[in-house]
């Protein structure tokens, strides 16, 4: 197994500025606690296409449940300490002979639980129809706490 | 062949971590159809190729019924947070699974209670385990996949 680094703290070379005219030393220390607990518990990059549905790319992440076309579940590994956790999305197009933008976003009711998290790409085409698209790549990232 | 170093007591996300810089994933090519609500169509569960490393190398993952305790807890109406998350880091970590065994768990750990326990009960399957390739190779019609009735169970 590779080797431990235990520290509390991680400080760069302290800068200085001026700012105004006036000299401002600029603080570069901040404690490892809010690295880890601001980096992401989870991600999972999702291609949800014809024949060859699979995870591409993870950390964190047991399954994903294909639910129907553009709906899918990211099931974890390691669960979040509660449902509080934020997530960032996004979606690629799967052509580009239109304008239509893709989104991934969740209705009131998909699970959201402790270890798993359900979600659904949308797309709108240039004349303003929504409805549910399978993406080629749909990412999400989980950032909270860890159980 | 890598060594699963001693990790009881090592918080799953760290050996998570360890797995991610020391195992190759393992694309899996089984998935796992299941229907939970006659109103919908089947749901298909793929495999993570990292957990499936996991599994593959064992020492690594809990035991399943560590999920299910879990689970009673945010079942709970006073759910806020968990307070047993030491049950995935102090639990003894399982061995080696062979691929199928892990789609087991997977099952176990993934699928709804109400249909993994009962999968070939009722008039028909809700559950079946497959290759890829026997799913369709199109989604033009994905809301309207079902299990096929001609299946039979297992005897």
């Amino acid at each position: 197994m590779a080797g431990k680094i235990i520290a509390d703290q991680i400080e760069g070379t302290t800068t200085t500025e001026t700012v105004s005219g006036v000299s401002v030393t600029i603080p570069n220390v901040i404690d490892t606690k809010f690295v880890v607990n601001g980096s992401a518990k989870a991600h999972a990059n999702y291609k949800q296409t014809s024949g060859s549905e699979s995870v591409v790319g993870s950390f964190n992440v047991s399954s994903v449940t294909d639910v129907s076309g553009g709906k899918f579940t990211v099931n974890f590994t390691s669960a979040m300490s509660n449902t509080n956790y934020a997530i960032a999305t996004y979606a690629r197009r799967d052509n580009d002979t239109d304008s239509s933008a893709h989104a991934i976003t969740s209705n009131s009711t998909d699970t959201k639980t402790a270890s798993a998290c359900k979600f659904k790409t949308m797309y709108q085409d240039n004349g303003g129809n929504m409805g549910l698209a399978d993406s080629p790549e749909s990412g999400t990232h989980f950032m909270g706490d860890l159980a | 062949m890598t060594v699963t170093p001693q990790f009881q007591g090592t918080h799953l996300f760290d050996r998570l971590c360890w797995a991610k810089e020391n195992l190759e994933p393992h694309q899996s090519d089984y998935r796992v159809v299941y229907e939970n609500s006659v109103d919908e169509c089947a749901k298909i569960l793929v495999p993570d190729p990292n957990w499936m490393a996991c599994a593959l190398q064992g020492g690594i993952l809990p035991p399943v019924e560590v999920y299910h305790e879990l689970a009673k807890d945010e079942a709970q109406p006073d759910f806020t947070k968990h307070t047993r998350g030491y049950l995935l880091h102090e639990t003894q970590p399982i061995g080696s699974m062979t691929e199928e065994e892990a789609i087991e768990y997977l099952i176990k750990k993934d699928c709804p209670e109400s249909v993994w326990k009962t999968y070939n009960e009722g008039n028909r399957l809700k559950m079946v385990i497959c290759k890829k390739e026997q799913l369709p190779q199109t989604r033009e019609w994905r809301n309207s996949w079902k299990i096929s009735d001609d299946l039979q169970v297992a005897a």
